[in-house]
């Protein structure tokens, strides 16, 4: 009994030995390469300039030499880069671009990884600003405004875009996709309903009013007017960024994400749409799907929605009649959409940055645009051109210029703090959203916790 | 100890060299991928590194902030409700169960798989399944309003029953596992035991209150413990079925932990709160260790 016990206690202190160790083992591991790759960066930050300006005179694409560019991406542009890089190497039979696709969710540990790690990594894409901000301040992305130069790269088709995501004044990124956020709406219901269809300029308040009119039925029967999303989502800010507010670490801006909250939530209390808290559960919830049941008349989300709906349509998982319209604007305010462009870099110690260089501008120049744009998706690169293109061609929706002609404003800020509160506007959010607390309650929370947990937590 | 290593018979000195050696794979492993992360998880708990660059040394700054940070509080708050429900709970449905199958009908196997199977099935599958069982207009609420209750519990959406539900599931997933444990315990009884015990007189409660019960005392201390481990530990029923919400009502230690780390890039400060964690279940488990001596038949 004696041999019991010790084995007993042993076991255990291994077990409670083993959590600590959980709690830290990607840590620690990384721990042991934080010098090494610290030291990587200072070194290539002087070596880089040195390395470039020889190959620079070599052209691009790295010359007739084998060369493995290793790109890391999320696991849902797997296919467009696929196609990308197969367009790539097509051209450049010397270099291979050895791709790796990480769940969306785990991708940011996974490029974390393998940056501290040491990991192989040349180039790779991110969605949002504020991670290309993080990985700024870490120093571990390069700036690419000397091989800009020095190759003579057109930017032509995203010069604005460049512009929002400069960090002090230096380039650390290309776009090469973007987004733009429009209404989608069921003509069906509509017609049933015998409401006109959106136009080109309208507003929050008439989105409301619409709403309401294509509102119709009782219990399973029910048509709602309006779509929401779980409410532990950020959905509800969308309208906030349609007057251009985006960070929230901003007071006035912040007051506009409740402002938009309030007017989210509205909707449900009106029965425009279902309350959020018969929502809370739906973290995996397919909106598509609960579109093309047709029983929602309109929902706002980003131009990807196109593409998930001609796909479900076309593989016969439903069928809903549908078209497209801007997003709407406050009263007396702008009409601007916000967009994500998803963006391009190259990693400060990557072993091969002018082929890197050379195949992430291919993926965001006019070439790649053109593969994008066959593939449905909307490119990063703007020129009278590809605007025809995505446009040409397209039968469903049939306004689907609005993607494009829209302004877009970019919809997150290169602000390496936006995902740490935004996770806390999220929680707080979600109370009031599920009706457990009032909004100013939510916004003096919002502003305090920011505070204490983030800012002056650093 | 000297005296008696002294006084060793020189085959057992031997043999001592023997065991050692038969030992080393698993000790040089339970020192490089246990041990050492440990001892250097405590070192970057005591610096504000950010998983990348700066790592500058600042004492016990990370551990004093901890107390006064409001989430942290509310997720290790959460994290102990958490625990006194769930492992009594799922000892004691653990017992009931291995009561039950502990008996010999053809096909009892095959209840034994069933009731284990949850251990084994992917926790974002329960997950998944669960939040449709516990939602709103769901099956379970169904069955409440059918039997009149006109206001059934909003599980997974309010910040009421939200532990509620997450504990519910855990206690469903684990009761199986620990009556598989429990069984094997029973099962180790002598049936003259229980002979001798109906010839002195004794009911069926009273032999299993001081027969059954003392004899698998050091089964269910076993499942106390670890149950109470994995408990402290627990992260993949909030990720798969809550996120730590509605607000941070189901936030947990390990999932505050894991925010900290992998949204906010704090590690230094996350590994302070994994090391707070760590001396939490390091005494709560030297209390049931000492408390086990009044308990559990040595």
């Amino acid at each position: 009994m004696k041999l019991k016990r010790s084995a007993a206690w042993l076991l255990s202190s291994a077990m409670v030995l083993s959590l600590a160790a959980c709690g830290a083992g990607g840590g620690s591991n990384a721990g042991d390469t934080t010098n090494t790759s610290a030291k990587a960066s200072e070194a290539a930050g002087t070596a880089g300039a040195q390395e470039s300006k020889e190959t620079g005179s070599m052209g691009t694409a790295a010359g007739d030499e084998n060369v493995t560019i290793n790109f890391y991406a999320w696991s849902d542009e797997e296919g467009i880069f696929t196609k990308l890089a197969n367009a790539y190497m097509e051209k450049h039979p010397n270099v291979t671009v050895k791709m790796q696709f990480t769940p969306t969710n785990d991708y940011n540990t996974k490029l974390m990884t393998a940056f501290s790690g040491g990991g192989d990594i040349d180039c790779f894409a991110v969605g949002s600003a504020p991670t290309l901000a993080q990985f700024q301040t870490k120093g571990s992305i390069m700036a690419l405004d000397d091989l800009i130069q020095k190759n003579g790269t057109d930017t032509s088709g995203y010069t604005k875009a460049l512009e929002t995501l400069a960090i002090d004044g230096a380039t650390y990124a290309l776009p090469y996709k973007t987004s733009s956020w429009v209404v989608y709406y069921n003509k069906d219901i509509f017609d049933t309903a015998n409401v006109p269809y959106p136009e080109d300029d309208w507003t929050w308040e008439e989105y409301y009013e619409v709403a309401g009119k294509l509102t119709s039925g009782e219990g399973m029967d029910k048509i709602y007017g309006s779509l929401n999303f779980q409410p532990t989502s950020l959905w509800w800010r969308v309208p906030a960024n349609s007057k251009g507010s985006t960070n929230p670490l901003n007071e006035d801006e912040l007051h506009d994400w409740m402002k938009a909250a309030e007017f989210c939530k509205s909707l449900s209390d009106a029965g425009y749409q279902p309350l959020y808290e018969d929502m809370a559960g739906e973290s995996g919830a397919d909106y598509t799907g609960n579109f093309l049941q047709g029983k929602y008349g309109m929902y706002f989300t980003g131009d990807w929605g196109v593409e998930m709906l001609n796909t479900a349509i076309a593989n016969g998982d439903g069928n809903v009649n549908y078209d497209i319209a801007p997003l709407p604007h406050w009263e007396g305010e702008e009409a601007v959409t916000p967009g994500t462009p998803a963006l391009l870099m190259i990693a400060q110690n990557a072993k091969n940055p002018e082929a890197a260089y050379d195949f992430i501008t291919f993926c965001a120049g006019e070439e790649g645009a053109k593969l994008l744009l066959d593939n449905d998706y909307f490119p990063a690169w703007q020129s009278d051109e590809t605007i025809s293109i995505y446009t040409s061609g397209k039968t469903a929706p049939e306004h689907i210029e609005y993607i494009v002609n829209q302004k877009i404003i970019s919809q997150v800020p290169c602000d390496e703090y936006y995902n740490s509160v935004t996770n806390i506007i999220k929680e707080e959010v979600s109370l009031y959203l599920i009706g457990e607390q009032d909004i100013e309650t939510t916004e003096q929370k919002c502003k305090t916790r920011m505070q204490d947990e983030v800012l002056k937590a650093q | 100890m000297e005296k008696r290593k002294a006084g060793m018979p020189a085959y057992l000195r031997r043999q001592q060299k023997i065991a050692v050696l038969f030992l080393l794979p698993n000790l040089l492993g339970f020192l490089i991928f246990i041990l050492y992360p440990v001892f250097r998880a405590f070192a970057i708990s005591l610096t504000n590194w950010d998983g990348f660059s700066t790592r500058d040394f600042i004492g016990i700054k990370n551990y004093t902030s901890l107390f006064l940070d409001e989430s942290f509080l509310i997720s290790l708050k959460n994290t102990m409700w958490y625990t006194v429900i769930t492992v009594p709970f799922s000892v004691i449905f653990g017992i009931l169960m291995a009561l039950l199958m502990n008996v010999r009908l053809p096909g009892i196997k095959i209840f034994r798989t069933i009731y284990f199977l949850p251990q084994v099935t992917s926790m974002i599958a329960i997950g998944l399944v669960w939040s449709m069982v516990l939602a709103n207009y769901g099956p379970v609420n169904q069955i409440l309003m059918a039997l009149g209750v006109a206001n059934p519990p909003k599980w997974i959406s309010s910040s009421t029953w939200a532990l509620i539900s997450v504990e519910i599931v855990t206690i469903w997933r684990s009761m199986g596992y620990n009556a598989i444990i429990l069984l094997a315990g029973l099962q180790g009884i002598s049936t003259e035991l229980y002979e001798a015990a109906k010839l002195d007189g004794a009911n069926s409660v009273q032999s299993f209150w001081y027969l059954t019960l003392p004899m698998i005392s050091p089964t269910i201390f076993f499942c106390l413990v670890t149950q109470m481990i994995s408990s402290f530990k627990v992260f993949d029923v909030i990720m798969a079925m809550t996120q730590g919400g509605p607000g941070r009502s189901t936030n947990v230690l390990a999932y505050y932990i894991y925010n900290r780390s992998f949204v906010d890039y704090r590690f230094g400060y996350a590994s302070a709160a994994a090391f707070v964690l760590f001396f939490i279940i390091l005494i709560m488990t030297a209390v049931q260790f000492v408390g086990q001596k009044k308990w559990v038949d040595q």
